[in-house]
């Protein structure tokens, strides 16, 4: 019996010696892989992937060509120089002894033959978009499918050496540096193409997608369940990352990530849904946090609609409007009311530029109302469109109380299943009311809120707002010099909406993030990116 | 037998088909702009726009597009999902998951919900049966997300005992407790049935009979009145199968179990038309199948019972 007990009484020790030994070895967090909570994304293709659970993975397997600095300015990363003389015709200088993951050296063709794939219609990439200021675009990209494109490859991409290449616009564009942060301009290796000068694509490329960056894939893209990378230690990146990997676990429903969170089973929930706001500051404590991001949240006035044609009519709207209350009583501080008409997060926002008419002010409000005609002039009520898939209920809701109890007009919420169908509507010219929209940009420029979603032909301006002055002063700041004096033409163009006030911004949104006990130092960047060079982990 | 097994087939294959149309209509009558629906709130670039309809055929009529998609059904080809991986590839990955988990929710529906019910029916009145009744009677009013979401917290969050959510490391322990959370629902109505039924069998002339002739208590509960009793208990089971599958999709939400249910939801959101049909069309399948099986089940079970 005695010498039983002695026997188990020496395999605790040498068992608890082992794992003090095994815990010694890795007291840094380089040894533990940290777990990231996504969606599952649609592509793992660089120049596919515009949302953020396919940027997330891709965020990790490669580095993009410049980052952003704490004034949100782009800033050398994976390239040495990035310089115009006339930001017409770019040379780009990459740093040298860069490899994939698979050992391939990346040169200038990396880059050249990726953004051509992007580029290339048939391919019809999400992210197609991002190359159309490159010279040699039109040609690659007919709008009617069935016709073929004239030209195989953007002229505009020259390789000077391994090193470098240079990249002419079809116009001087000032903000191109900044756009070369987003995932569309990762290189892409020849292993990627079947066959390059066609710029075919493997599809088996993206079941383990092979970049340049602090990670690589670990085993293939389980779908719907899990993607692994691990640590690659022939990164050539100054910046090292602490831990040894990350896993992207995929879910289908946020509500789930906080579940695991809570039960210590994920990491990293990058977006807290908005029913776990209330919770999570009790549940989490400082492990529930906020840093800067681009989304701004905004109400749209189709144009084609009579009843919001009278700008009294949407100055009285805005000022009967109180974002405060909104983003405090519904949105628990997750979001924050916002008075502009571009994010906090690019370099030249100023805040407040709506002026009083964005400050919450009933009886000015009323007043106005009466003035412009009261309920008549807007038909007898006013109407929000929204789509019923966001979680945008409740702001609506209240929105249209604060409408009613302020301006003494009947106002209802008009729900759509979908932005999608909304859109629809909205492009029929069907009056659905004023609308919401969302925005989120793809690089820090205010260019990237004023273009597409003010100018007159912006993808996004489908409300049909149009103002030539405004289109003008935009196009001067995508020529100017500078993007200091880029900046003075955008706030310039910024100014009139103030007065024209086709779209009345609401909310920006900053990220909202919950980070388990084991991991430290969790920053998420301004595309709700976790920061993986500084993430640090522990045991479990 | 057979004639009459043969003349179901023929009959299910009709329904089949007229099902697949019927759902591929409602789709596509719902259907406004798929490309847009993925794109979500992003812009899509023209070109790219005009690509995409040309690939996924959205500028054709109906009836052509359903065409496009019988013709690759009948050539086993299920076409390609909107982000353009093979239906066949998800689905096969989805099935096995979503079939593990509805078997082990079968079998709590009958390993309980049977065993709850003589229990209940044998003794009628009795603390035992009113105590279900109670239980029962709370769940089956309760939703499933509902239920879902409070098992999630308690026995996985609070207790431990589970993991909140799908972890393929576990095996088939991970289906667990989804399944109790779907099995739930059907579990009260069985145990209500099979009570019901054993209640009424008890005072049949041919109980009587067994018990005048001798036998056992355990071999007349056991063998004549639990196989009569279980019968309008198939009937039940055979057409929760169709209802356990839709439980499955709110549960397999909720517990991010990658079966077919999430990819049914992630089809209606997208506007995914082929595999929205195609997954609907296979749980019709099994649908009839089971019906079938169930039919056939009664010849076994009631010899009083013939398929001529």
């Amino acid at each position: 019996m005695n010498r039983r007990m002695l026997a188990a009484w020496t395999l605790v020790a040498i068992a608890t010696l082992g794992s003090t030994a095994c815990g010694g070895s890795s007291t840094s967090s380089d040894a533990f892989v940290v777990s990231i909570g996504i969606g599952e994304p649609k592509f793992l293709i660089p120049s596919s992937a515009t949302e953020t659970n396919g940027h997330n993975v891709l965020s990790a397997l490669f580095t993009p060509l410049v980052e952003y600095d704490d004034q949100f300015r782009p800033i050398e990363l994976a390239a040495e120089s990035i310089t115009s003389p006339d930001n017409k015709v770019w040379t780009i200088v990459l740093k040298p002894g860069w490899t994939f993951h698979n050992g391939e050296p990346v040169t200038s063709d990396s880059y050249i033959n990726a953004w051509n794939a992007g580029a290339w219609g048939p391919n019809a990439h999400d992210g197609n978009y991002f190359f159309d200021k490159i010279q040699g675009y039109a040609d690659m990209n007919p709008r009617d499918a069935r016709t073929a494109p004239t030209a195989r490859k953007l002229t505009g991409l020259e390789k000077v050496d391994d090193l470098t290449f240079r990249v002419t616009l079809t116009e001087p564009y000032v903000n191109f540096k900044s756009m070369l942060g987003y995932a569309a301009f990762f290189p892409l290796p020849d292993v990627a193409f079947t066959d390059v000068a066609d710029n075919v694509i493997d599809p088996r490329y993206q079941e383990a997608p092979i970049g340049q960056g602090p990670f690589r894939m670990k085993g293939t893209w389980q779908h719907d369940q899990l993607i692994e990378t691990e640590r690659y230690e022939d990164y050539a990146g100054a910046a090292k990352p602490h831990i040894a990997g990350v896993a992207y676990k995929i879910y289908q429903q946020v509500p789930t990530q906080y579940q695991d969170l809570l039960a210590d089973q994920l990491d990293v929930v990058p977006r807290l849904p908005i029913e776990n706001i209330g919770s999570a500051r009790a549940d989490l404590g400082d492990r529930y946090q906020q840093s800067p991001a681009s989304v701004i949240q905004t109400l749209a006035f189709p144009t084609f609609d009579k009843h919001f044609a009278d700008v009294r009519i949407r100055r009285a709207i805005s000022m009967a409007i109180d974002r405060d209350e909104i983003a405090s009583k519904v949105f628990l501080d997750a979001q924050k009311p916002l008075r502009s008409f571009v994010s906090p997060v690019v370099p030249g926002y100023r805040g407040n530029t709506c002026g009083e008419w964005c400050v919450f002010d009933p009886q000015k409000a009323k007043a106005l109302f009466e003035q412009a005609g009261g309920a008549k002039a807007v038909g007898g009520r006013v109407e929000i469109a929204y789509n019923v898939d966001g979680g945008h209920k409740p702001w609506i809701d209240a929105t249209c109380n604060q409408i009613r109890a302020n301006l003494g007009v009947e106002c209802l919420g008009n729900p759509q299943p979908k932005f999608a169908e909304m859109l629809t509507k909205v492009e029929k010219k069907q009056p659905v009311g004023m609308f919401r929209m969302g925005w989120v940009f793809d690089y820090p420029a205010m260019e990237n809120y004023l273009g597409p979603l003010y100018t007159t032909y912006g993808s996004s301006n489908y409300y049909g707002y149009s103002n030539p002055d405004f289109d003008r002063l935009v196009a001067q700041g995508d020529r100017a010099a500078t993007p200091e004096e880029a900046t003075t033409f955008y706030q310039r163009a910024e100014d009139i909406l103030a007065r024209d006030l086709p779209m009345l911004p609401l909310r920006y949104e900053p990220n909202n993030f919950g980070y388990s006990t084991r991991v430290t130092n969790v920053h998420l960047d301004l595309f709700n990116l976790v920061d993986l060079f500084r993430i640090e982990a522990s045991a479990r | 037998m057979s004639r009459f097994v043969l003349r179901r087939l023929l009959q299910s294959v009709l329904t089949f088909f007229g099902a697949t149309l019927i759902i591929y209509a409602l789709m596509f009558s719902v259907t406004t702009d798929p490309l847009q629906a993925l794109a979500g709130e992003r812009p899509l670039s023209p070109s790219q726009r005009a690509q995409l309809t040309a690939q996924y055929h959205l500028d054709e009529p109906f009836l052509v597009q359903y065409g496009y998609y019988m013709r690759g059904l009948l050539t086993g080809d299920m076409g390609r999902t909107i982000t353009g991986r093979q239906i066949t590839d998800v689905l096969a990955e989805a099935w096995p998951r979503t079939l593990q988990l509805t078997a082990i929710t079968m079998l709590i529906v009958i390993v309980f919900g049977v065993t709850g019910g003589v229990f209940a029916g044998l003794r009628r009145g009795g603390v035992f049966d009113q105590t279900t009744l109670a239980i029962t009677l709370i769940v089956i009013g309760t939703p499933v997300f509902v239920l879902g979401t409070v098992f999630q917290t308690v026995f996985a969050v609070e207790l431990g005992w589970f993991r909140p959510s799908f972890a393929p490391e576990l095996g088939i322990a991970t289906y667990v407790l989804p399944a109790i959370v779907i099995g739930l629902l059907s579990l009260a109505t069985t145990m209500r049935l099979t009570r019901t039924s054993v209640a009424e069998n008890l005072r049949a002339d041919y109980v009587r009979t067994a018990n005048a002739k001798g036998l056992t208590r355990n071999r007349v509960v056991g063998v004549h009145v639990l196989r009569n009793s279980l019968i309008p208990v198939i009937t039940f089971l055979a057409t929760e199968l169709g209802g356990l599958m839709s439980g499955a999709m709110v549960t397999e939400g909720i517990f991010n179990i990658p079966g077919v249910g999430g990819r049914l939801f992630q089809g209606i959101r997208l506007e995914d038309g082929p595999l929205v049909v195609t997954i609907v069309s296979l749980i019709i399948l099994i649908y009839l199948v089971s019906n079938l099986v169930v039919d056939v089940l009664y010849a076994v079970l009631d010899p009083r019972i013939r398929h001529e």
